[in-house]
């Protein structure tokens, strides 16, 4: 490997990383990847966001596939419902799952465990129960978003969850190939004013705006900024063609903005270090053995 | 005379209720009867004795949406989203809430206050008028004075309380009153000749704490 493999595939350059892709196929692949030494949860999951729609997706994921590093192969198994039923790719740090909305309705055996064994590791990664019961139930939260938002005609598109775990610090990622912020909330008359992701993202965020008519604000976020209210995390939400990326500070919920390609569907990424400011970058996925 | 209700009980027998998508799994009976029965008031009651912990997702597509639904069928509304087998429709929907723990109750209290709407909290699931109800959530005091004195008159209505009261308030508003306390699915109500008549699904009520 040379100097570039410790370039950390973030999700900042995901983007760059599917343009690339993009622009020479497969051959982008095997050429643009590999110098990817590095990477976080949050990046991973956006590239598989930002390609999924490509008409080369499948051909790409093999060509990922043969990369053999196991956090990309278990995110693409998990995509692929392999080991769904038998014996799921599980690794101590991190693991991937994906929603289905036609088997949800919180009776799925399948996710109860996935959510079970992410509760054990964030215990064994010196969360307390508290928090760390609020963690998952943050989490199961934001999954059943995609269940219950993500398509328009209301039924649900396919979604992907992720969790990484390390010595006290934590990131997971919910993704969907559905609608995004700005169409779901479209559905509610209170919102149909809303004329960017940008302007439906921060309704959520500061308004706790639901697409659901009539009935008031959703309940989903509040769990998310309940559980983070005072543990410096950082949550990044993506739709459309906008990143915000929000801190909670004194109770408050700070949101930076920025604009980006656009993308179908939707991403959210939370990372969390006990004791400091949170950052992306404190944990990540090293494939320098590779 | 009072309303005849049919009585649905929903006892999740799970510790950790989240997600409006169990929540609706969990109101699949309260469907059923809704399309058999569609003109016959129904009281749904949420026993939560098993659950430790109650999300606010959960609460809101259960407890809140039948709520929601009662008064918009109180007050005459129209359903306007047809797409959504789950938007707020006019049902003929009461519903209370009985069992669970001080944590349950409170999730359940401060979800109701915060959108200013309430509930019953009952000893046990029986049909109504229920012995000794609490009141969670949010209620104006003086809507609680209405409900207490509507309990202990039985069936009356807007002119009887006027009849029976010594405050300077008009039977227009004892009406707005009455129809307030119909809209939270406290009362139900019945048509005597030209007025309506106002029962309270409770004997003795009282603020949850």
């Amino acid at each position: 490997m040379g100097e570039d493999s410790a370039l950390l595939l973030d999700s900042k350059n995901a983007e760059a990383c599917r343009r690339s892709v993009e622009l020479s196929g497969t051959a982008g692949v095997e050429g643009f990847l590999p110098r990817f030494g590095r990477m976080t949860l949050a990046g991973m999951v956006e590239y598989f966001l930002v390609s999924a729609r490509h008409p080369k997706a499948g051909q790409l994921r093999t060509e990922i596939r043969r990369r053999a590093d196991p956090p990309w192969i278990a995110m693409l198994k998990a995509w692929s419902g392999e080991g769904e039923e038998g014996q799921p790719f599980e690794s101590p740090e991190f693991e991937f799952k994906k929603i289905r909305p036609q088997n949800w309705a919180g009776d799925d055996p399948g996710w109860h465990l996935y959510e079970r064994r992410f509760l054990g590791r964030l215990r064994e990664a010196g969360f307390d129960s508290n928090f760390a019961n609020g963690v998952l139930q943050a989490f199961a939260e934001m999954a059943e978003n995609v269940v219950q938002h993500s398509a328009f005609d209301g039924s649900g598109s396919e979604g992907l969850a992720g969790y990484h775990v390390g010595p006290r610090r934590f990131a997971f990622s919910i993704c969907d190939l559905g609608c995004g912020f700005l169409r779901s909330l479209h559905e509610d008359s209170r919102w149909a004013g809303l004329s960017s992701e940008r302007d439906a993202i921060l309704a959520v965020v500061h308004k706790a705006a639901s697409r659901r008519a009539g009935q008031g604000e959703g309940e989903g976020f509040k769990q998310l900024w309940k559980a983070f209210a005072d543990h410096g995390a950082i949550v990044r939400l993506r739709s459309g063609d906008t990143l915000a990326a929000i801190r909670l500070v004194d109770g408050r919920r700070v949101a930076e903005v920025s604009s980006m390609p656009r993308i179908d569907g939707a991403h959210l990424n939370v990372c969390c270090t006990l004791g400091k400011k949170s950052s992306e970058k404190d944990l990540e996925f090293s494939l320098l053995n590779h | 005379m009072a309303v005849k209700f049919e009585t649905l009980t929903i006892r999740p027998s799970r510790a950790h209720l989240f997600g409006a998508t169990a929540a609706q799994s969990d109101l699949e009976a309260l469907v059923g009867m809704i399309q058999n029965q569609e003109n016959r008031d129904i009281l749904v009651c949420f026993d939560f004795s098993e659950a430790e912990s109650i999300s606010g997702s959960y609460i809101r597509a259960t407890l809140g949406w039948c709520l929601l639904c009662g008064r918009m069928f109180a007050e005459g509304g129209k359903r306007v989203d047809f797409g959504d087998p789950w938007s707020i429709r006019p049902l003929p929907i009461y519903a209370v809430v009985t069992g669970g723990s001080k944590e349950v109750l409170f999730d359940i209290h401060d979800f109701l206050q915060h959108r200013e709407i309430c509930s019953l909290l009952i000893d046990a699931s029986v049909s109504p008028p229920f012995e000794n109800g609490e009141i969670l959530g949010k209620l104006d005091l003086f809507l609680v004075d209405t409900l207490k004195r509507v309990a202990s008159l039985g069936s009356v209505s807007a002119q009887d309380l006027k009849e029976r009261s010594t405050e300077v308030i008009t039977v227009g508003g004892w009406s707005n009153r009455l129809t307030a306390l119909l809209s939270h699915r406290l009362v139900s109500r019945t048509r005597d000749g030209k007025s309506w008549k106002y029962s309270a699904i409770g004997k003795e009520f009282r603020i949850w704490a």
